[in-house]
């Protein structure tokens, strides 16, 4: 491959690489769960406002992450993407909450970011990342009314 | 060769990072929020799709900016409370289930920026999106 060709495509890659990071997306849920996954203060239909006691269990870390990442160089190619699911999910982590629990969400974050070496590297990163407390509700069921 | 290094050190000069952090937050909401598909009425009793009717959908879009690197945001918290109370009142709704925290691709050519973002004060972002079902209890009159 000739110079001005190798910068060419190096050039290319590198756009192909914005726009590709540029799509880059990731969210969290926690829709296969089967307790109430809070946030906010309101803990019920009806309720105001108010403090639960939180259950003898540590708060776990819970994330949505996604990440791109797109080596240029030596090739001035596209040389190795990657498009991969880091963290944990909700889901996954607090499958077995039991039934006559909550789940209060707290410290919610979201960040973006990309890090760009012109004709080198370029890295994109998105994530959503929270606490996940669970709370003792008084009388809770767990059948549906 | 010097001319590869040469290359190499100037890519390296003008390397660069943007980006952006915010700190999500329903500090005021007047409903219950729940990202799985269940909330429980004051009893403690749990409803789920088969208990609950969709009345409306929550879908609210906040972009925050942020400086150095991603290090500083403004604001660093956003408080989604007030368009959450609205929505939901707005379609007559007890609560809102399926809550989901995302976060789309629309600062991707900001952040990623050649070059550019290689200075502080270039700017970067992140688009954040709350979406949900806003529902209320099937055996309630409005």
């Amino acid at each position: 491959m000739s110079g001005g060709s190798a910068t060419l495509a190096g050039a290319a890659a590198l756009a192909l690489a914005v726009v590709f990071g540029g799509c880059l997306s990731t969210s969290m849920s926690a829709a296969e769960l089967r307790v109430p996954v809070l946030l906010g203060p309101v803990p019920c239909i009806g309720c105001g406002p108010a403090a639960r006691l939180p259950a003898p269990v540590p708060s776990a870390r819970i994330a949505g992450r996604r990440r791109f990442y797109d080596f240029l160089f030596p090739s001035y190619l596209w040389g190795l993407a990657d498009d991969s699911q880091l963290g944990i999910s909700a889901d996954r982590l607090l499958y077995w909450t039991p039934c006559g629990d909550d789940l209060q969400l707290s410290n919610l974050r979201a960040h973006a970011w990309q890090l760009t070496v012109p004709f080198l590297i370029y890295v994109a990163d998105a994530s959503v990342e929270g606490d996940a407390q669970e709370m003792t509700v008084p009388g809770a069921s767990c059948g549906s009314p | 060769m010097t001319t590869r290094a040469l290359v190499l050190l100037c890519a390296l000069a003008v390397a660069g990072c943007a980006g952006a952090r915010v700190n999500v937050t329903a500090d005021r909401a007047r409903y219950p929020l729940s990202l799985s598909p269940v909330v429980r009425d004051a009893g403690g009793r749990p409803y789920d799709a088969r208990t609950l009717v969709k009345v409306g959908w929550l879908d609210i879009r906040e972009t925050t900016p942020g400086f150095v690197y991603s290090a500083l945001s403004v604001p660093r918290t956003r408080d989604f409370s007030d368009e959450i109370n609205a929505q939901v009142a707005a379609a007559g709704g007890e609560a809102v289930v399926d809550l989901t925290v995302s976060i789309g691709g629309g600062c991707g050519w900001l952040n990623g920026f050649p070059i550019l973002n290689a200075l502080p004060l270039w700017p970067g972002c992140v688009p954040v999106r709350l979406t949900g079902d806003i529902v209320r209890r099937r055996n309630t009159v409005p």
